[in-house]
């Protein structure tokens, strides 16, 4: 790995780490800014009895916050009582059900109609007239969905709204695959890079297979990181219409019953989460980037 | 030229006079009316009423006219915010600042924008105002970072080092000619954003931290209409088909610019 990709990788964990000390600054911008009821936002946040939350200050409220948020204890929920950790982590697994086979048949879709579009002029109209159907917004689609489905007599107990969720969360990242692998592959196609090789005497499948590839990974490793933020961020879309418990549908019922330390909790997860999965990918995409090799 | 303008302001007309006529109609006809609960679709209420007896109709008209209010406040401020902060980096060429806050700006829009929003509207309180000036301060990084990416691009052109050798001065070159090279593309930007906001404002509104009442938004009314999807289907399918009719408008504005963009690149 080069020096300028060292220096990328270092300031992302130098910021991550500033992000991890800014946000105990939370429970004491509540107290400031006056939250109904902060004292019991502080209590949820740092599992005290109320009669001690008085006796403490500033520096002592954020020094008991960045320890548990680095033990991981992220206090408890005012309105059940279960600690905020057991909440988020019931949720994750409902909402990888939905959210990784998602990612893959994004990936899948996506691929299929990039080459078609690219190979057959008249599929890529078909495809310019039809964009907007995917600006359609995937809360719209769930409803429409759901009612359909109920509407044909679809039994909502059973798994099948994991498979409509997954497919409603899986319609623009669908769309945002296609057009930016047709738009590589077309840059690839006409590329100096394509044509030095064939002069050299490479064939153009042996091009494809020994350099291009790589190419088609590090866009689909950009589309990753955006992909998994928009479909972390926008899960309440699709997990309420469909009843899915997931993290979406939980932090949807924090937010109306108002239990702060719940939607801190879920924020701080959800932030943490995808700043590491930021950090991993662009690891390895800087790895594999062979423009980066020799700079 | 003026056959397009023309054609494109007819439509604008078009879409005006389907929004006011049914409007003042509406209000002739819905006067001296019974309030009536969770009644379905009739003459006197259009679009029915909700479990509260507000009128389903103006309630989606209020609705469209703040989201349409919401995307002309924020769209101008990111556009000037992001070229002030572009511009001002491009413009220094310090290189230890400039690195430090060009992976500031990385960092920033690798994070969960809407989960930040969320976290900071849970800070300041709910409102459509709290939500217009977050959404102004999450989008405007990004909108940056562009405009940043567009200049240094813009100076490696000849004529940008032409202009530098004959002894023009910085502040000329990114005034007369950096920002009309580059303004098709900030304006296109800009305007492909409108989705994201307006899905972002969806999203707040989703969750109850945007419009209050006695105002009503896209967000809440599908909120509301969630619990009586197939009891009463007047609560949302009206505000979905306005939703689905708004951003099929907002994918026309954009991709219209982006079309003029090309046509300009390439003539």
């Amino acid at each position: 790995m080069n020096k300028s990709m060292q220096k990328r990788l270092i300031y992302r964990i130098l910021f991550l780490v500033l992000t991890i000390l800014i946000i105990p600054l939370v429970p004491i911008l509540i107290i400031f800014v006056g939250v109904s009821s902060p004292e019991y936002v502080i209590k949820g946040t740092l599992n005290m009895d109320l009669s001690q939350t008085e006796a403490l200050n500033y520096l002592d409220i954020y020094t008991s916050f960045l320890r548990n948020i680095i033990k991981f204890d992220l206090g408890t929920s005012t309105a059940s009582g279960k600690s905020v950790i057991s909440i988020v982590s019931s949720g994750i697994k409902e909402s990888l059900i939905i959210v990784i086979p998602a990612i893959i048949i994004s990936y899948m879709i996506g691929t299929l109609i990039g080459i078609w579009t690219e190979k057959s002029k008249r599929v890529d109209s078909v495809w310019n007239k039809f964009q907007f159907v995917f600006y359609v917004p995937m809360i719209v689609i769930s409803y429409l969905l759901l009612y359909f489905l109920s509407f044909v007599g679809v039994d909502f107990l059973s798994n099948i709204k994991y498979m409509a969720a997954m497919a409603v969360l899986s319609v623009y990242p669908i769309y945002v695959i296609a057009n930016a692998l047709k738009k590589t592959l077309s840059e690839l196609r006409n590329s100096d890079f394509l044509l030095f090789h064939k002069a050299m005497g490479f064939t153009a499948g042996k091009i494809w297979q020994t350099f291009c590839y790589k190419f088609i990974i590090i866009d689909y490793l950009s589309f990753f990181e955006n992909m998994v933020i928009f479909m972390i961020g926008f899960l309440f879309f699709v997990e309420m219409p469909f009843g899915i418990h997931g993290m979406g549908y939980k932090f949807v019922i924090a937010i109306q019953r108002f239990d702060y330390p719940v939607i801190i909790g879920f924020c701080i997860f959800g932030i943490m989460l995808l700043s590491i999965v930021g950090l991993i990918v662009e690891a390895v995409k800087l790895r594999l980037d062979p423009r980066g090799v020799g700079e | 030229m003026l056959a397009t303008d023309l054609r494109k302001y007819n439509l604008l007309i078009i879409i005006a006079f389907l929004i006011i006529v049914p409007l003042c109609f509406y209000k002739y006809c819905s006067v001296n009316t019974i309030v009536s609960i969770f009644s379905p679709p009739s003459w006197h209420h259009w679009f029915g009423t909700d479990i509260i007896g507000n009128d389903v109709f103006f309630k989606s008209f209020n609705a469209l006219f703040i989201a349409l209010i919401t995307l002309a406040i924020v769209l101008p401020a990111i556009y000037l915010g992001g070229l002030i902060i572009g511009c001002v980096l491009s413009y220094f060429d310090n290189e230890k600042v400039r690195e430090f806050f060009l992976n500031l700006v990385h960092y920033w829009v690798t994070l969960p924008v809407l989960l930040i929003a969320v976290f900071l509207l849970i800070l300041v309180g709910a409102g459509q105002v709290n939500v217009i000036g977050i959404l102004i301060f999450v989008l405007i990084p990004s909108q940056s970072l562009y405009v940043y990416n567009q200049m240094e691009e813009a100076k490696k052109q000849d004529f940008v080092i032409a202009k530098r050798s004959y002894g023009f001065s910085k502040a000329y070159i990114f005034l007369h000619h950096l920002f009309p090279f580059t303004k098709n593309s900030f304006n296109t930007y800009t305007l492909s954003r409108m989705p994201e906001i307006l899905m972002m404002d969806l999203a707040f509104n989703f969750l109850g931290l945007g419009v209050q009442p006695p105002n009503s938004s896209f967000g809440r009314m599908l909120f509301d209409g969630l619990s009586f999807m197939f009891s009463a289907w007047w609560m949302w399918v009206f505000p979905v088909i306005l939703v689905v009719l708004l951003f099929v408008l907002v994918y026309w504005v954009a991709k219209s610019s982006l079309d003029k963009e090309k046509q300009v690149r390439y003539e």
